[in-house]
């Protein structure tokens, strides 16, 4: 929003402070000051000058060269990109050191390797217009040399802008006069009250005795929480007077015509909008707040066709809806060049649900963006009668026919809000001495009531401010902590009792397996979006296209929906990298979601491992891995052989990316809860992925509270010396070490510690010879030779009933 | 016979610096010095001799045997390194031959930029007596809005903002803050926890806005928990986070959940507060919301808003994240690209 300090002026006096002070002070006490402008200053930098010749830009189609002539005779030439610039137009011309309204300096610039001596403007530039089309285009007979300030004759005001979101829960500095009210506290100087008794009576007396020509209706059920109507007869639209349209143009609008200007003016000023109808236009004199019947469409003011529905409150004449109810006015009954006769209406509405109203048909204007903010219904009257009194002064011979009618909630109701506090309690939750004189002091400048009992302060909140504002002592804390200054409250430790902490073990798990995965693993972390899309999830053939977490509204569909699993989002990674990298490994850890019939949803942590070699199989450096960082972190694991009866339910034995021998499973307190699997060179096909790619996945959801708390336990170390035997033996080819190894792990004989392949050497035949090295002992006695003897024969035996014979 | 002995060892000399072996120095020993050798020879002729000779003759015999001896020791030390280091001479490998002059593929391994400082800023925490929580990416409208006090018209929960699910209840959580809320129904104050995680905006992606991106929701409860305490706590933060003295202020912000908010604005490091582009020439970066939790915010919690006070803060982990490395494209977070992710590598 753009504040006038001129306009501030009226009703405050505001020291004389360089425009950073200024924006600085009233950031630090009111809300957040985006920039102090001066919009004066540039345009008396900015100059006439007369284009003599232009020729084309030697590298690049769409720019110029541009020759002119300044005061003097002096001539210079800058680049411009305009299509409208031509010789002997007069122009606007920057030269370099202009701070332009945006903030920036112009400086010499070369524009595709053409320096450009400054700058011709368009209005946009300038500050004066949204004209970014071309350059400004000024009347043949303006004189060269003659500033742009003299042309537009501007004056020397000083634009404050202010970040609107930091007015979110302010309506009362949506206007000039309540932001006056901020100034004369912060600045400790008195607000003047143009509006009083006797301004009132100035224009009550103008009232006639004639009936109102509308008396307004408003259906009680409706958003409308009060609505003042006024009838004027005898006005002529025209442009308006300089004095409205230099604070409109300082505060961003636009002037139009001096009704509807009136209109944004008093809104400007008090912050509440009106609405100016041709009483010509409103059928059968008839004004009636009221919930449409059924859906309507309605063209509006700017130009839209709006499909409203029924329930929504619209302002109606005898014919139809007016109006849409706070947001935007119908096309037809608005001002025109003819209008002679007008009803003014100043009304106040719900905020929230005129606010759904504008999302829904997608419309905001300056009169919703104030509603949005729930104003005070107690302001209305004041608001109608200064428009009245506008259109008065405008038009001395303008006739108020009859008196202000009012339709609506009785405002009378409307009590006061009083909140309890006390010096003290405000202090203490400042953290700062702040005295009861002081705080009485500030309270009563922002024009709050304060009547002290004891201790205790009873604080009656103005009804401005309390229709969303203030509510509790809290807010009250707020008033006197912004205006002494947060800055000056020193930062203080609190004191209390020391208790340890301990990280959760969710956050330490993750921080484990981090640790593993870069350190030991060699591994980069990466993070890939949670949000994906069905031909994501399709590339992967994943089973799950999670439909049921489809988002109601994704910004596109390339990120429609929750992810089932890490794993597609995993291989678009490798996808990715493998363009640039020959071998790669990364990581990531994150969150799968599924749906939950119980708690709509459920989010899996999972750790989702790839390595990925363009030459050479990984199978065997991952599972070694996976193997290490189970055993690291602590939870009873295995890993297992897939076994398509049993469900895996982090990566499904239908998957096509299994591969048909290089899988395995692992199993977290005794549940399927991941896999190793080098994906199929068919579905990396789908990718473009060329080269052996392996990944882990590993669900910790539901043993996350296991992690981190298996503790070793020491054994002494055996007194009695070990054993050792070797033996070799014949296996087919595709035996696996580990069936061999299975075989001796299933007699369970204690005194076997160990057994370890030594060497595994192919044979003829599709055989291949494994040597198994046994470690005997035990931990009480020395073994004996013939019980030595003895688990030779057993072990031999075995292998050779389970087809491993000795070789 | 003395002088035979003088010339003895001086032919030993004479000999010694023609060996070029072990075995022949061991010849050699034995030559002189062995049971066979030419001073036990001496030495044996001597029991013909007076007793003064065979003291003046023996004595000096072994004196040079003794010198022989350890010269021999030395010979043969030193023939036996030759010998080791002519045989590492022939085991010779090039010990620039290391992997990171090796092409094999990416070597680099690594945290992700933002577990780095999630993790430094957890710690700062922790070290202060803070709980680290987290709670569910997919949330429901009680943890997300109303419990913070965002009223049902608040425009927060407007479609441009929230990514909801179609039952319109749950939604993507917008802010960490909702974890503010699960905190307060499983602690019971004094507490004070943060709360780092993924967050969803329903924004259009440029190289400063993201969909998906992290923040650290932080608070504090307690009896008599102040502005003064708030502000001592994030200026504690930022001094470590940036490693130097900050100076931070407090300047009026709204937020519906705290009341009174505020915006944390830090001293711009980059221009030292002269102004620039940074600080939008104001000296100033605004750096995070914060506020003493709003009353119907406790309530929501079941906590007495009479009996406990407290504060909370948002800190933007990404933003934190880009500031520090000089990123200049906030879409590189999640990318997965390991060009780019390599270059915070551990090692």
């Amino acid at each position: 929003m753009l504040i006038s300090l001129n306009w501030i002026r009226d009703f405050v006096d505001v020291p004389e402070l360089p425009p950073q002070e200024l924006g600085k002070a009233i950031t630090l006490a009111t809300a957040e000051v985006d920039n102090v402008l001066s919009p004066g200053s540039h345009l008396k930098t900015i100059v006439v000058a007369e284009v003599l010749e232009t020729r084309p830009h030697p590298k690049a189609d769409k720019l110029k060269l541009v020759k002119f002539k300044l005061a003097g005779g002096v001539t210079k030439e800058c680049v411009c990109g305009a299509p409208n610039v031509r010789a002997t137009l007069k122009v606007a011309y920057a030269p370099i050191g202009t701070i332009m309204p945006n903030g920036l300096v112009l400086e010499p610039k070369k524009i595709r390797d053409v320096l450009s001596d400054g700058m011709i403007c368009s209005k946009a530039e300038l500050g004066i217009g949204d004209d970014h089309d071309g350059i400004w285009e000024l009347p043949q007979e303006t004189e060269i040399g003659k500033s742009i300030g003299e042309v537009l004759g501007s004056s020397n005001d000083v634009v404050i802008e202010f970040d609107n979101k930091s007015l979110t829960h302010r309506p009362d500095l949506w206007g000039h006069y309540g932001m006056a009210r901020e100034f004369s506290t912060i600045f400790k100087s008195a607000l003047k009250n143009p509006f009083d008794a006797e301004w009132r009576n100035s224009i009550t007396k103008l009232f006639t005795k004639d009936p109102s020509p509308i008396i307004p209706e408003v259906e009680s059920d409706t958003t409308c929480l009060g609505y003042f109507g006024i009838s004027i007869d005898g006005i002529e639209v025209a442009e308006s007077p300089d004095w409205i349209k230099e604070r409109l143009i300082a505060s961003g609008l636009r002037p139009i015509n001096n009704m509807v200007d009136i209109g944004n003016y008093v809104m400007l000023e008090l912050g509440i909008p009106l609405h100016i109808f041709d009483r010509n236009k409103i059928a059968n004199n008839k004004i009636r707040v009221e919930r449409l019947k059924k859906e309507t469409r309605i063209k509006v003011l700017t130009g839209q066709e709006v499909t409203l529905l029924a329930g929504d409150t619209v302002i109606t004449d005898a014919k139809g809806p007016l109006v849409i109810a706070g947001i935007v006015g119908g096309e037809e009954s608005g001002v025109s060049e003819n209008t002679k006769n007008i009803f003014i209406e100043t009304a106040n509405w719900k905020a929230g649900e005129t606010r759904k109203l504008a999302t829904r048909i997608g419309i905001r204007t300056d009169s919703l963006q104030r509603y949005e903010k729930s104003l005070d219904s107690l302001l209305l009257e004041r608001t109608i009668l200064r428009a009245a009194s506008l259109v008065h002064k405008l038009y001395p011979t303008a006739k108020i026919v009859g008196k202000l009618e009012y339709a609506g909630p009785d405002l009378k109701a409307i009590k006061p809000l009083s909140i309890k506090t006390s010096a003290v309690r405000i202090a203490k939750r400042l953290g700062t001495e702040v005295s009861e004189k002081r705080v009485t002091e500030i309270l009563e400048s922002l024009d709050f009531k304060v009547i002290k009992k004891g201790e205790e302060l009873d604080v009656l909140v103005p009804s401005y401010r309390a229709t969303k504002d203030i509510e509790f002592e809290a807010d009250l804390i707020e008033e006197v902590g912004r205006i002494i200054g947060y800055d000056n409250i020193q930062p203080t430790s609190p004191v209390g009792g020391i208790l340890p902490i301990r990280l959760p073990v969710a956050v330490a798990l993750n921080r484990k397996i981090q640790d593993f995965c870069t350190l030991t693993a060699r591994s980069l972390e990466i993070q890939t979006y949670p949000l994906v899309n069905a031909d994501l999830l399709k590339r992967a053939e994943w089973h799950e296209l999670n439909e049921s977490l489809k988002l109601q509204n994704p910004l596109s569909e390339e990120s429609d929906r929750m992810r089932p699993s890490l794993i597609p989002s995993l291989l678009e990674a490798t996808a990715l990298n493998q363009k640039t990298y020959e071998k790669f490994s990364l990581f990531e850890i994150g969150r799968a979601y599924l749906s939950d019939a119980k708690n709509y949803s459920t989010e899996r942590n999972q750790l989702g491992f790839v390595i990925f070699d363009r030459k050479n199989s990984v199978f065997l450096e991952a599972i070694n891995l996976i193997e290490k960082l189970i055993s690291f972190i602590g939870i009873p694991a295995q890993i297992i052989n897939p076994d398509p009866k049993l469900k895996n339910p982090i990566v499904p034995s239908e998957w096509s990316g299994n591969h048909p021998i290089e899988c395995q499973w692992i199993k977290l307190m005794g549940k399927n809860a991941g896999a190793i699997v080098t994906v199929h060179p068919a579905l990396l096909s789908n990718y473009k992925i060329k080269g052996n790619l392996t990944l882990a996945i590993i669900d910790f959801t539901d043993s996350i509270s296991q992690a981190l708390s298996q503790k070793a336990k020491y054994t002494p170390i055996s007194k009695y010396p070990a054993s050792f035997f070797d033996c070799t033996v014949v296996a087919d080819e595709k035996n696996t070490v580990g069936s061999i190894l299975d075989v001796i792990n299933k007699l369970k004989i204690k005194e076997i510690l160990d057994t370890k392949i030594v060497g595994v050497f192919p044979l003829p035949e599709e055989k291949k010879a494994v040597t198994l090295r046994f470690t005997f002992g035990d931990k009480d006695q020395t073994l004996s030779a013939e019980r030595i003897k003895e688990m030779e024969n057993t072990v031999l035996g075995s292998l050779d009933k389970a087809g491993y014979r000795l070789r | 016979m003395s002088s035979e002995l003088d010339s003895l060892f001086q032919e030993f000399n004479q000999s010694l610096g023609t060996v070029k072996t072990k075995a022949e120095t061991l010849d050699l020993k034995s030559k002189f010095i062995g049971p066979k050798g030419q001073i036990s020879l001496i030495l044996k002729s001597l029991k013909d001799k007076t007793a003064e000779e065979k003291k003046l003759i023996g004595s000096k015999s072994n004196e040079y045997k003794v010198k022989i001896e350890s010269i021999i020791g030395e010979k043969l030390s030193l023939l036996e390194n030759s010998e080791i280091n002519e045989k590492l001479s022939k085991s010779w490998i090039d010990v620039t031959l290391k992997d990171s002059n090796l092409d094999l593929g990416l070597q680099a391994a690594g945290y992700h930029p933002t577990s780095i400082v999630q993790r430094e800023i957890e710690d700062i925490f922790i070290s202060m007596g803070f709980d680290v929580l987290d709670g569910p990416h997919i949330e429901d409208d009680w943890h997300n809005f109303a419990a913070l006090n965002v009223a049902a018209d608040h425009p927060a929960r407007d479609m441009q903002d929230t990514f909801w699910f179609p039952d319109a209840v749950h939604l993507l959580r917008t802010h960490t803050s909702c974890i503010q809320v699960r905190g307060m129904e499983v602690k019971k104050p004094p507490f004070k926890f943060v709360a780092p995680g993924k967050v969803f905006r329903c924004e259009r992606t440029d190289a400063s806005h993201e969909m998906v991106f992290h923040q650290m929701d932080g608070m504090m409860v307690g009896e008599d928990v102040s502005v003064a305490h708030l502000i001592y706590f994030m200026k504690t933060l930022l001094t470590e986070v940036f490693k130097r003295d900050v100076e931070v202020r407090l300047r009026p912000g709204f937020f519906p959940f705290v009341e009174p908010g505020f915006e944390l604005d830090i001293k711009c490091l980059i221009c030292s507060a002269k102004g620039c582009s940074v600080c939008k020439h104001s000296g100033w970066v605004e750096l995070l919301p914060c506020g003493m939790v709003h009353p119907n915010v406790l309530k929501a919690g079941n906590i007495d808003p009479e009996k406990f006070t407290g504060f909370a803060f948002g800190l933007g982990l990404d933003r934190l994240v880009m500031m520090r490395y000089g990123i200049d494209d906030i879409r590189l977070i999640h990318s997965g690209d390991l060009r780019f992710i390599s270059q915070f590598k551990s090692f």
